[in-house]
């Protein structure tokens, strides 16, 4: 019989308040979570009313979902990871991710020396919405998130070789628009 | 160069990876509303499930409730209508009397007398009933459905000599008065227990011996088949006015016709108070059921004593006396009769209550506001414990050869359960070691009561439940610790069981309630559970001194509100 207990940690006293039903407890994460997480879904969505829509919907399943969480991990990786499922699922279902067998044949792009530093975050934000869904996704995923191209292949239902394809074409997209980005900088600056 | 081979981390994904990966954005203001309203919409689809869940639940218990009710009931009436064990229709003997009349003469003799009989100790002023069915089909007696021509006539393969019938007016000496509508006059040709040496003589059916009567009324009883009750042996017609007797078939006609006029407007009238009320019950049904679970910890008395020796009259001799007040005679002994007494004296002692409890799922309908009827089933498990001395010895002595041999030893309460000690000779003796006996009683419990509950604030309130409840005995053992001494073991099927396999018993309890969620609560109180009979079933015959048991313990229940619960 154990006579003392280990206290129980913020985390987890929010996690079964949420268990639980509790609307305080469930504001409370989403308070703590809804900036990240706005941020996430607006890389994912091409607009920030379908960023919200898909936080919503993320949100929601969440609160429902909650007392499946193994605790294996920060609670925030595992609320990250069901925003992307589902703005994964919100964009199948907009059949945008009809995904072509292409291999286009982009060349080796250079990218030596890469500094984002000039860039806001709206900048940033506005040229990954740019880029066509499909590549968005891969990108987001392998870029950004980390996942390699085998897992993204998992989780949209595509090939490898299809993944690593479509991330070279979204990679030289966002390669090509950094360096127009450059040059209307050094012309500007040159101007002046 | 394909651009599948393009896929290694490098400045661009390290850089975009630290300036995105933990970037924050505002959402809307309204994006949390927008949540909380899908989060409500998602619960009350949950709450909607489970509501049809536990409503599919209830009425599973229903049917459950229901199926084991008409099992018992099945199963209890075919067993209390064995011949002999109830007095009624069903006991009535099938066999023909000693004497049977031989001739017309004494056969028109008998039935006058039978109708005389009947005139004095039944009358039947209701019109075809269930009840008179069911008697008339018990003894073999057929009412007639339909209209009886006038003359009826008998087929030569049908009775036999040796076998009764009884063609009977509208007042029949067997079933009472049995009218018929539609008919005001008829003819009836009949005739009377016959012979029973299946001679031609005196054969009512037999040419020139056929007796006819004339009657007013219509309704016609024929009674064939060996079966039939014997002369001058009447059904028990229980709970039939004869005071009201009418003098004349007229008038029994109209008593008859201003009934059944009153029974139609009686249901018609029932029939009408009873649409609206379903209508609203229906309507309002989401609210009003609730399931209840019920675990009440107990002690249990079971008011059973022991017999007291000295209150017993002494028989023959000194050295003679009975156990039981009207039981057969038993030879004990003097060290053997202060035996009894001191086994008596140390039951009375050491008797003491056991761990008992009942648990019950019930299903409650609100009647009113604060009102509540429950009913469901149940099982409790009833023990008591005491410790003893004393074991009881009994012997037989073989006629011929006047060899003793023992039974096996049993426990004083044992043997004090049926009408004294059957064998030739009781030892009541001491033993070494003092050993533990246990008696427990197991039931099926059925109850149904009402609850009444009243607020307190918006968590607590009170309430007052009452109700009657048919237990069912599954199984009654009487176990000693002593390896040497029998314990006894009864189901519900062992016909040698002195206990009583249905009682009914009255339970109350109060208590405070508290709740948990808009439709959960709990609640604990005290509850007296009090048995309207003794434990074994003819306390009369039973050497002990029998009590009605009882039980006081701690109701603790849950209940779910179905549905809305503040409605």
């Amino acid at each position: 019989m154990k006579l003392f207990t280990k206290p129980k940690s913020d985390e987890e006293k929010l996690i079964e308040g949420c268990i639980a039903g509790k609307r305080d407890m469930q504001r409370l994460l989403y308070d703590l979570y809804s900036r990240k997480m706005m941020a996430v879904c607006m890389r994912y969505a091409p607009t920030s009313f379908e960023a919200e829509d898909m936080m919503q919907e993320g949100f929601v399943k969440v609160f429902a979902n909650i007392q499946k969480f193994k605790r294996d991990c920060p609670l925030e990786f595992w609320v990250r990871r069901i925003m992307i499922n589902t703005a994964l699922k919100q964009l199948r279902q907009k059949s945008l991710m009809t995904v072509s067998h292409e291999t286009e044949e982009v060349g080796n792009i250079a990218s030596e020396g890469v500094n984002l530093t000039g860039y806001s975050m709206d900048e940033l934000l506005g040229m990954i919405q740019s880029l066509a869904p499909r590549y968005r996704m891969v990108f987001n995923l392998y870029a950004i998130e980390g996942y390699n191209h085998k897992e993204i292949g998992e989780m949209l239902g595509i090939s490898e070789g299809t993944s690593k394809s479509q991330y070279s074409r979204a990679r030289a997209i966002l390669q090509g628009m950094l360096e127009r980005q450059e040059k209307i900088y050094q012309e500007h600056v040159i101007s002046q | 160069m394909s651009s599948a081979n393009n896929h290694k981390r490098n400045s661009l994904e390290d850089e975009f990876q630290r300036r995105l990966f933990d970037a924050e954005a505002r959402p809307a203001p309204d994006l949390w509303a927008r949540i909380d309203h899908d989060l409500t919409v998602q619960e009350n689809k949950d709450y909607k499930k489970r509501a049809v869940f536990y409503r599919q639940l209830a009425a599973a218990c229903f049917v459950l409730f229901a199926v084991t009710g008409a099992l018992l009931a099945y199963y209890y009436s075919g067993s209390l209508n064995q011949p002999g064990t109830q007095p009624g229709i069903a006991a009535v003997p099938a066999t023909k009397p000693a004497t049977t009349p031989t001739t017309v003469e004494e056969a028109m003799q008998v039935y006058a007398t039978q109708q005389e009989e009947a005139a004095a100790k039944a009358y039947t002023y209701t019109e075809q009933t269930a009840t008179t069915k069911q008697a008339a089909k018990a003894v073999g007696i057929h009412q007639g459905e339909q209209p009886v021509p006038a003359e009826v006539t008998i087929p030569n393969d049908g009775p036999q000599a040796g076998d009764y019938f009884n063609v009977a007016p509208g007042y029949s000496p067997y079933l009472g008065y049995t009218p018929m509508p539609g008919r005001s006059r008829g003819y009836v040709s009949g005739g009377f227990p016959g012979n029973a040496a299946g001679a031609t003589q005196g054969n009512l059916f037999a040419p020139g011996n056929r007796y006819t009567q004339i009657i007013t009324w219509e309704s016609i009883t024929i009674t064939f088949g060996n079966n039939a009750p014997a002369t001058g042996q009447q059904i028990p017609l229980e709970g039939q006015s004869l005071a009201a007797r009418p003098k004349s078939f007229v008038e029994m006609n109209e008593a008859h016709q201003a009934s059944s006029q009153q029974a139609a407007e009686v249901a018609q009238s029932k029939l009408a108070a009873q649409q609206p009320k379903s209508v609203e019950a229906a309507t309002s049904a989401n609210s009003r059921w609730s399931l209840n679970l019920a675990y009440v910890p107990s002690v249990f008395e079971q008011n059973i004593g022991l017999p007291d020796p000295l209150s017993m009259p002494p028989q023959n001799s000194a050295d003679r006396f009975s156990l039981a007040a009207a039981g057969p005679s038993v030879n004990a002994s003097k060290e053997s009769f202060q035996n009894i007494s001191a086994a008596r004296d140390e039951y009375k002692e050491s008797t003491q209550p056991a761990y008992s409890y009942a648990v019950e799922a019930k299903a409650g309908f609100k009647l009113k506001k604060k009102l509540k009827l429950l009913t469901g089933i149940g099982y409790s498990e009833s023990k008591s414990r005491s410790r003893s001395n004393f074991i009881v010895r009994q012997f037989w002595t073989k006629p011929r050869s006047n060899e003793r041999y023992e039974l096996s030893p049993t426990t004083y309460f044992t043997s004090a359960l049926n009408d004294g000690f059957s064998s030739d000779s009781v030892s009541v003796a001491r033993t070494g070691d003092s050993f533990d006996t246990e008696y427990k009683y197991r039931h099926l419990t059925m109850p149904v009561g009402l609850q009444y509950e009243h607020d307190i604030n918006k968590d607590w309130f009170v309430y007052a439940a009452a109700g009657v409840a048919a237990n069912f005995l599954l199984e009654s053992s009487v176990s000693a610790s002593n390896q040497e001494v029998q314990s006894v073991n009864y189901t519900a099927d062992d016909y040698d069981s002195p206990f009583r396999n249905v009682q009914f018993s009255g339970n109350g309890s109060v208590g405070v309630g508290k709740r948990i969620s808009p439709n959960l609560t709990l609640a604990l109180g005290p509850e007296v559970r009090h048995y309207f009979n003794t434990l074994v079933a003819d306390p009369d015959k039973a050497a002990a001194p029998q009590g009605k048991p009882y039980a006081i313990g701690m109701n603790m229940s849950l209940n779910y509100q179905l549905g809305n619960s503040r409605k």
